[in-house]
């Protein structure tokens, strides 16, 4: 467990500014990412994430998947994007001038900001994008509880 | 004069102090558990011992000549699950407490509450303070 | 999750604080913690929940009156602990006992931090 010193963050727009923070850590630490190993991973789809009033989206370019290779999976604060491509034949007759398309597997992982219900979450699959929504939650977390002691 | 200390098992030698009107002879114990503390008027002594989460039953107190010898266990409250934290000491313990008077050996009260052990000793007649007349 | 906190208490009693032990362990469902706070009575004990910090502060019960004292392993001083919690717990079902000096307060895990699958829905 952890020592010292907690710094109590700015509350205005705390979760927000560290949700921004977790993925720009993803962008910037390719190979620190939280995930089970970026080694395991193939090919790492692009993400956009966003944020209305109302909710979060995550947005993931995963062109060439079914659904039934797409798994969304919410572990406490963690959402884990993680799927297959399946690999095309290479057909034997053609000539193969430029191969870059990549098969595989793939997962990231996403802390989200604890204000957030997880009953809300989404995922839609539509030509190629996934779209993940996960519904804020408003409702103020911080209020004291005195607790009664017998 | 002589006192036995019970943990040694050795006779150790009662100095006499040599400022004999500023300090009466005072209390000993040994610095293990339970952390005590002594607390006198001119009838009785009272000692307040430190044993939270110990029940009565492990609870022995004694009056040996004059050293009051409290002992028992502690017993590990100890869990089959993960610790993030263990902090607290158990086992068992035996503390002498040397009383620089004699209490009456039949008149020994003891109570537990709240983690705190209460006895209170009374002091024998010749113990107590008396004035003297000067003729 | 459970972790230190350092207190931000300011003393506003002329004594000072000291740290209860405490013994900590968790299960599927909860977490346990234990204090050693003796001399503390429900009346002068004080927990609360604030935000994500969980803060325990009592007072001794055992008289300061120095007069009478002729010997001293202990000084009765208030107690004071704060504790950190996550998300993983539910802030409304904390219990509390005391018990011969011994605070034993059960934190049980929310249903929410055990892992879920979402179904993603394919539009086309």
């Amino acid at each position: 467990m952890k020592f010292g010193i907690t710094r109590k963050t700015n509350n205005s727009m705390p979760e927000l500014r560290s949700f921004r923070n977790d993925v720009n850590r993803l962008f910037d630490d390719f190979f620190n990412l939280r995930t089970a190993g970026l080694f395991d991973s193939e090919w790492l789809p692009a993400l956009d994430v966003y944020d209305d009033e109302k909710n979060f989206y995550i947005k993931a370019d995963v062109a060439g998947i079914d659904e039934k290779n797409l798994d969304v999976t919410i572990n406490g604060n963690v959402l884990t994007l993680s799927g297959k491509k399946v690999e095309e034949k290479k057909d034997e007759g053609k000539n193969y001038i430029f191969s870059e398309r990549r098969a595989g597997s793939f997962s990231r992982s996403l802390t989200l900001p604890s204000g957030f219900k997880q009953k809300s979450i989404k995922g839609e699959l539509k030509n190629g994008v996934l779209t993940v929504t996960i519904e804020k939650d408003k409702t103020v977390k911080d209020e004291k509880i005195k607790i009664d002691v017998h | 004069m002589y006192t036995y200390n019970i943990f040694n098992d050795m006779i150790k030698l009662r100095t006499i102090f040599d400022d004999f009107f500023d300090q009466k002879p005072g209390y000993e114990a040994s610095r293990e558990f339970p952390p005590v503390q002594i607390k006198e008027a001119d009838d009785r002594i009272t000692i307040k011992a430190l044993v939270p989460g110990i029940s009565t039953e492990n609870i022995d107190i004694q009056l040996v000549d004059d050293s009051l010898v409290i002992s028992g266990v502690k017993k590990d409250d100890y869990e089959n699950h993960p610790y993030i934290r263990k902090e607290r000491l158990f086992g068992e313990f035996k503390k002498t407490i040397r009383l620089p008077y004699r209490v009456k050996h039949d008149e020994i009260k003891a109570d537990l509450a709240n983690g705190v052990l209460t006895i209170n000793l009374s002091k024998s007649e010749d113990a107590k303070p008396k004035k003297i007349d000067i003729n | 999750m459970m972790t230190e906190a350092n207190s931000k208490n300011i003393t506003e009693n002329r004594r000072v604080f000291q740290t209860p032990l405490a013994d900590i362990y968790e299960t599927d469902d909860i977490y346990s913690v234990k204090l050693e706070m003796p001399g503390v009575t429900k009346e002068n004990l004080n927990v609360i929940i604030d935000d994500d910090e969980l803060k325990i502060t009592a007072e001794s019960s055992i008289e300061e009156n120095e007069s009478d004292l002729k010997y001293a392993d202990f000084y009765p001083k208030n107690f004071s602990r704060t504790f950190r919690v996550g998300n993983d717990i539910d802030r409304n079902k904390i219990d509390a006992k005391l018990d011969n000096g011994i605070l034993t307060l059960t934190l049980q895990k929310s249903e929410e931090i055990k892992p879920k699958k979402i179904t993603v829905n394919q539009v086309n």
